[in-house]
């Protein structure tokens, strides 16, 4: 499932607002959904306000927070065009108690809230999980972990795949992680190594049949040792395969890496994930950088729950992180699904460097500061050719002007000043410099000197 | 910052009502926003600028839709509405606001930020008055071309440049946003002439000049 648009009549401090979420004209996927999303706006203009609204039209579950319910203020207002491969639905609200869906093959039916999954499932493929909602603030638990439950939890559940364990989790097939500690998904780790636990007792328990059967011979031996090796190969150690897929690519940004090199039931035992320095120092969960604990709390559910044709909601993703990993953290996160549209809201102009100019939704104020309107970055045709601004080619400094429209390149109260000396300086230099290109005065030393001291200290403009 | 000439008064009506003020010697505090005139003066004033800030050059209202606004006038009034752009009056000496807020020659028609984010009520020196008989963009200031930014002329006194340097910072004249617009539009207009395309200088005209002189 996929928005292709969102249009607010008027709802809270939004007003007239028509996002197109689409690919523009000229793009090779014109017309489609995008595929990622960034909501940028100053403080207040309502980008968490926009993910808030989009868990509540893709759910159709009318609580989207903690003590929030958006149903009595939102009815007419707001409407969300959404796309499932051949289905495209507008759904709006009606009532405080449900959506009006409209499509082809339904024209204007009204659907209840607890309606809503029979009608999804039985027009649409089942889709688990169809939304995942990272908040800015997630959830981290670092209390001791009570082993024993964890595993007695991931292990005798009657599930039989990864699906089922997250319907379990959350039943309408939202995992929210407003609510839910992402730490949870570990779980599922741990079931599938369990599993995997389990699987190699059998192939033992079969090869050791095999050695010690009394008529044993050497070719069966060598058959079901072959077969174990390439099962081995097929199915590599669950653990190994999070951290190598997933967690140790970003971890070593951190100095990082999964812990891997221990035993099964060492690991069950653990019943939380061990991380460890270069030098193979395990490092406690509570000491455990804010950074790392949101790169693991987002990554590690991406990749277990493996969603697919998913909406995924990310509120600032920059959150505790080093400029270094803000500038892969889009890339990775939407590296570890498969065919989602992810939405972020951010503050960042290096996470804004990973977006095309039509996938930035710029929310901003009027100029009362009383309503917040959509600010149109292209002229003309939406073309791929006619935006303002091209943030993948930008430098931050450009990208902090243009499509945060900062006022200022730096520090204005000193820059500026600064610059206009220095630009004196250097056209007394070329003077000097013309009258008598080969002596250089006492004057002319002095001047370069001033000029060097100057241009240092405004970092040396590459003009310079 | 082009040298404005501000003797075509359109806005007639307010030309005698100020004129009044000024023979009667009345000090009174004058809020130009909520005045009748306000449209009169600011499309009179945008008229003269060519469409252009005061002060930056930047462009606010196309050069097409100039005429048309001149066709608004009728008995000396103003009988459009504002056009659709970040424009507002400007009182180049903030102090006068109070007491002498309607008088003409204290009046231009600005970019708005410049206006609220950058020059705001700050003292002003009058040897960089786009309106001043003395005024002359080419004797007061110079560009830079490689930073992009206005600096004081080498012809003045040291006395001249300082204070043509703290002017050039209260009108914003290399104020961060102007500055990237203007490198921008001085480089793909450049760029196009020494490859022989079309040129449409239409904004940022003291800055090009300059620049194309050292080139």
């Amino acid at each position: 499932m996929k928005v292709s648009s969102i249009k607010i009549k008027k709802y809270l401090q939004f007003k007239d607002i028509d996002i197109d979420l689409t690919y523009p004209i000229g793009h090779e996927k014109a017309g489609k959904p995008l595929e990622k999303v960034c909501f940028i706006g100053q403080s207040g203009t309502g980008k968490t306000t926009l993910l808030r609204l989009l868990k509540y039209f893709i759910s159709m579950n009318s609580s989207i927070g903690q003590n929030i319910n958006i149903n009595p203020i939102i009815e007419k207002m707001v409407e969300m065009k959404l796309i499932f491969k051949n289905y495209s639905f507008i759904r709006t609200t009606n009532s405080k108690d449900g959506f009006i869906i409209s499509d082809s093959k339904l024209n204007n039916v009204f659907i209840e809230n607890k309606k809503l999954i029979s009608f999804r499932d039985s027009y649409l493929e089942k889709l688990k999980p169809y939304l995942i909602n990272f908040p800015a603030e997630l959830v981290f638990d670092t209390s001791p972990v009570d082993a024993k439950r964890e595993i007695e939890e991931a292990t005798t559940k009657d599930t039989t795949d990864k699906e089922k364990t997250l319907s379990q989790l959350t039943p309408e097939s939202i995992v929210d992680f407003a609510f839910d500690d992402a730490s949870k998904t570990w779980d599922l780790v741990l079931k599938d190594i369990k599993e995997y636990q389990a699987k190699l007792l059998e192939w033992g328990t079969k090869m050791a049949a095999i050695a010690t059967h009394k008529n044993h011979n050497i070719k069966e031996i060598q058959k079901i040792n072959k077969d174990y090796s390439e099962w081995i190969e097929k199915n590599p150690n669950p653990l190994e395969i999070l951290a190598e897929k997933c967690l140790d690519p970003i971890l070593k940004k951190f100095g990082l890496r999964v812990k891997v090199d221990m035993d099964y039931q060492t690991i069950l035992n653990l019943g939380n994930i061990l991380l460890q320095t270069m030098d193979g120092k395990e490092v406690h969960r509570n000491f455990w950088s804010t950074g790392t604990k949101q790169i693991y709390s987002v990554a590690t559910p991406l990749y277990e729950l493996s969603p697919q044709n998913a909406v995924i909601l990310i509120d600032e993703p920059e959150r505790s992180l080093y400029p270094d990993v803000q500038k892969m953290v889009v890339d990775y996160y939407t590296g570890l699904t498969k065919d989602c549209q992810f939405f972020f809201a951010t503050h960042s102009p290096i996470i804004a460097s990973s977006f095309d100019p039509w996938e930035i939704i710029e929310l901003k104020f009027d100029k009362q500061n009383e309503f917040v309107h959509l600010e149109k970055n292209y002229k003309g045709e939406r073309h791929i050719d006619n935006f303002d601004f091209y943030p993948k080619y930008l430098r931050w400094d450009r990208i902090l002007m243009k499509v945060f429209e900062l006022e200022e390149e730096g520090n204005s109260h000193y820059r500026d000043e600064a610059l206009i000396e220095l630009a004196e300086i250097k056209r007394e230099l070329n003077k000097l410099e013309s009258k008598s290109p080969r002596i250089q005065s006492v004057r002319y030393k002095k001047l370069a000197d001033e000029y060097i001291t100057k241009a240092k200290k405004l970092g040396w403009n590459e003009k310079n | 910052m082009r040298k404005i000439d501000k003797s075509e008064i359109i806005a007639t009506e307010y030309f005698l009502w100020s004129k009044q003020l000024e023979t009667s010697q009345t000090n009174f505090k004058y809020n130009s926003s909520k005045n009748e005139f306000y449209l009169d003066v600011l499309i009179n004033l945008i008229i003269l600028q060519n469409g252009l800030c005061a002060y930056t050059e930047f462009r606010l209202v196309e050069e097409d839709k100039i005429v048309d606004l001149k066709n608004l006038f009728v008995n000396g009034r103003y009988a459009g509405s504002k056009p659709e752009s970040s424009f507002e009056i400007e009182h180049f000496d903030s102090n006068l606001a109070k007491t002498k807020g309607w008088k003409w020659e204290n009046l231009f028609a600005v970019y708005d930020s410049i206006n609220t984010k950058v020059k705001k009520r700050q003292d002003v020196k009058h040897i960089l008055k786009p309106d001043s008989i003395e005024y002359d963009p080419l004797e007061f200031l110079d560009y830079d071309e490689d930073l992009h930014i206005f600096i004081p002329s080498e012809k003045l006194n040291i006395h001249q440049r300082k204070e043509v340097k703290k002017m050039i910072l209260v009108l914003g004249l290399n104020w961060g946003q102007i500055k990237m617009k203007r490198s921008e539009f001085i480089s793909e207009q450049f760029f196009k002439s020494k490859h022989n395309q079309p040129i449409n200088i239409h904004q940022f005209i003291t800055a090009y000049e300059m620049y194309i002189s050292k080139k």
